[in-house]
């Protein structure tokens, strides 16, 4: 086994923006996240210059939605720094939380269903893996891994990674033992 | 011997019954074409070729989610049946006659190695939604259940299932 990696390198709670800074490419997921935050800045502010901002945000919102086959509602609370590779098919339920420098493979869904009722809270820089499944309001800790094809419905230790369906933690940090 | 790029896809169709209009059989052809217009030697003669690739490839992409980056090695008569969310590895080799469905991803395990994927067999069948991740060889012949996460080398013909997979079926042939 390689040596593990550092995963306290990225903060889980200053947002590294550069994470998802669009480059004038053809990133289509970049250009959703844009127009996720676009609307939210104009959703603070008041006045007829935000409000045509906020109709045309969600013009983009929309066609990015299309493009990306990802549903992303506007108003879901976002970290900043969000990565999502490959966007196809990512489903997060509105009132889910995402922390900040979070990666999310294709096929993730975030959303209700499970014991817990609620959506799920997901800590600062949680990587989820391709076709995972995050149901119920469960709370993922900073730094915590999920492995492709999970299905978490118990809340997973911060530092830890969980797989299988339903998810077990397999790995726990070094400094938690 | 290099096959000659319209027998390819004339292969690629048979090999999706025969219909044009298939999702897998578009991303391949777009495939085939994108590992053509490599073999134009000068930049110059290639850029416009390669502009129409991208293109292409970003519709495929968008249209079909299926992401098949030139830079594959994809067999013969590979088939993909279906689409959505499949994601390949630019570094991933795919042998003859394989089948692909959908929500498969063939890709990197972690971060920081992440020019490592996966390289199949001839004939893997690969289950809808499966995952195969990180520097694994996938053996002729071998099975992939639905929705299984393959971490490890698999030998030739077996059935593999479950998160992460193991095997349940020992191969009938060998070669």
């Amino acid at each position: 086994m390689a040596a593990p990696e550092n995963r306290e390198a990225v903060s889980a709670t200053e947002a590294d923006w550069s994470r998802e800074r669009w480059y004038g490419d053809w990133s289509a997921s970049r250009l959703l996240l844009r127009s996720i935050r676009r609307y939210q800045r104009y959703a603070a502010r008041r006045g007829p210059l935000a409000w045509m901002g906020r109709k045309k945000s969600v013009l983009w919102h929309r066609l990015w939605s299309i493009v990306c086959a990802a549903e992303i509602p506007i108003n879901t609370r976002l970290g900043g720094g969000l990565m999502l590779p490959h966007p196809n098919g990512i489903v997060i339920h509105h009132k889910a939380v995402i922390g900040p420098n979070c990666l999310l493979f294709q096929q993730v869904t975030v959303g209700v269903g499970g014991p817990v009722p609620g959506a799920p809270t997901v800590g600062g820089h949680v990587d989820i893996g391709a076709g995972a499944k995050v149901l119920g309001g469960v709370r993922l800790g900073d730094h915590c891994k999920i492995g492709a094809n999970a299905v978490v419905i118990a809340d997973v230790p911060a530092g830890a990674t969980a797989v299988g369906v339903p998810a077990r933690v397999i790995l726990r940090p070094a400094t938690q033992q | 011997m290099k096959t000659p790029f319209w027998s390819l896809v004339r292969e690629d169709w048979e090999a999706h019954g025969r219909d044009w209009s298939k999702p897998g059989f578009r991303a391949v052809a777009i495939h085939r074409f994108g590992v053509w217009r490599m073999g134009i030697r000068s930049r110059i003669l290639r850029a416009p070729f390669s502009l129409v690739y991208r293109w292409f490839y970003r519709r495929v992409r968008n249209h079909y989610g299926i992401e098949l980056p030139y830079s594959v090695e994809l067999g013969r008569r590979v088939i993909i049946e279906h689409c959505g969310a499949i994601v390949i590895h630019g570094n991933a080799k795919i042998g003859d006659d394989c089948i692909l469905r959908q929500g498969v991803t063939i890709g990197m395990r972690s971060l920081d190695r992440s020019t490592e994927a996966p390289q199949l067999g001839s004939r893997v069948d690969v289950g809808a939604g499966a995952k195969i991740l990180g520097s694994v060889k996938i053996g002729n012949g071998a099975q992939i259940g639905a929705n299984a996460v393959v971490l490890r080398d698999l030998p030739a013909g077996v059935t593999a299932v479950g998160i992460p997979a193991r095997i349940v079926a020992e191969g009938e042939f060998e070669d």
